[in-house]
């Protein structure tokens, strides 16, 4: 419920705001969106599952977020940004799907 | 995670199943092992729904900021137009830079060989040889043939437009401009050396490297019979070809004062230091 609230009032937030992302930051801010879902759904499954920690989320959250936009500055600074940042996304990705797929479990008992 | 067993069969994909299984962050077991996660139940809530907020809004930004991105193939396209130009414009500063310490160079060498006797001498030497070899501007009798691009093909016919000038055509006539003696050829001010190019790269003529527009204009410089010698060659007639077969813009006229401008770029290929005691 409040995850929902909480989705509604995020999106309705940036479409009011229409923040403008630094052009120097703008090559990351898609990577640093999709670590920061990953920590999101990992959290939602630890709630369903009874062991959520909050200082474990923030910490998790606010690292993954930060790793994930240094790897992909590291990359580019190496020449091979564009490679890395589909390595990031495709293990996020993984994780973001074995996640979902529990927190469905939970839900649906299915 | 698993214990692992010698005959593992998805040994080769631990990666992924790793992935798979430490899915959900360690941490979270770790701390309830600890017994740390015996917290208020609103304040993960609030936790999760911030870091949801945070999330959705800064993925919102993003999917704007790419979609007003989107429609700018046209900005991208001028500046990369600008830059360009601006290369273009450092280049031309650099040529003209060159230019300037070519000068130099030759006033330095003309001072030091203004004397008499085998000073004298060298100095024509290199007064001959840089007209030979298309570094030294050259002037006199001469001819200037321009060529053009024939009316284009009508709209919808099928093939190549064939009313075009090619590199072969303008070839053609700086090769006849040389068999009928000239001393220095030019195509639209470009000084044809021994090491000029004349060749095409998509739709466009380059001629030493440089990519030309027409009309094509060639002035040669030779003797007074350069024009004649010319008009009676071979390539004169195989342009007159051309001219009827495909529509091509020809004309040749004889030129009392011409002048031909030089290469001004004289590259030293091979020359080493020598040891100078």
């Amino acid at each position: 419920m409040i995850a929902l609230l909480a989705l509604v009032v995020g999106v309705v937030l940036g479409l009011l705001l229409q923040p403008t992302i630094p052009a120097g930051l703008q090559p990351y801010l898609p990577i640093a969106v999709v670590a920061a879902l990953d920590a999101v759904f990992g959290a939602s499954r630890a709630v369903l599952e009874g062991i959520f920690n909050d200082r474990v989320f923030v910490i998790s959250f606010i690292g993954n977020v930060l790793v994930a936009a240094l790897v992909v500055f590291l990359g580019d600074q190496l020449g091979v940004g564009a490679q890395l940042s589909t390595g990031v996304v495709v293990v996020f990705s993984i994780r973001i799907f074995a996640n979902a797929a529990a927190i469905r479990r939970h839900l649906f008992h299915a | 995670m698993t214990s692992r067993t010698p005959a593992e069969p998805d040994a080769s994909l631990s990666l992924l199943r790793r992935l798979v299984d430490d899915a959900l962050d360690p941490g979270y077991q770790e701390a309830t092992d600890r017994g740390d996660s015996e917290g208020a139940n609103w304040r993960h809530s609030i936790a999760i729904g911030l870091a949801i907020a945070l999330t959705a809004t800064l993925a919102t930004a993003v999917v704007i900021q790419v979609r007003v991105g989107a429609p700018d193939e046209g900005r991208t396209r001028a500046e990369l137009t600008d830059r360009v130009q601006l290369a273009t414009a450092s280049v031309e500063a650099i040529d003209s830079q060159l230019d300037d310490l070519n000068r130099d160079a030759d006033e330095l060498r003309e001072t030091a060989l203004a004397g008499t006797g085998p000073d004298r001498a060298l100095a024509d030497e290199v007064a001959r040889l840089q007209a030979e070899v298309g570094v030294a501007e050259v002037e006199g009798p001469g001819v200037r043939v321009v060529m053009d691009d024939g009316p284009p093909a009508p709209v919808g016919s099928a093939g190549p437009d064939l009313a075009r000038v090619l590199d072969t055509d303008i070839q053609l006539v700086v090769n006849g401009l040389f068999a009928a003696g000239a001393a220095a050829v030019a195509v639209n001010g470009q000084r044809i050396t021994a090491l000029s190019p004349i060749r095409s790269a998509g739709d466009a003529v380059l001629v030493g490297f440089r990519p030309l527009t027409p009309p094509y204009t060639i002035s040669a410089v030779g003797s007074e019979s350069l024009a004649t010698d010319f008009e009676s060659g071979n390539a004169r007639s195989v342009l007159g070809n051309l001219e009827a077969t495909y529509g091509i813009d020809v004309s040749v006229v004889a030129e009392e004062n011409l002048g031909v401008p030089g290469s001004g770029d004289l590259q030293v290929s091979y020359v080493t230091k020598g040891d100078r005691s």
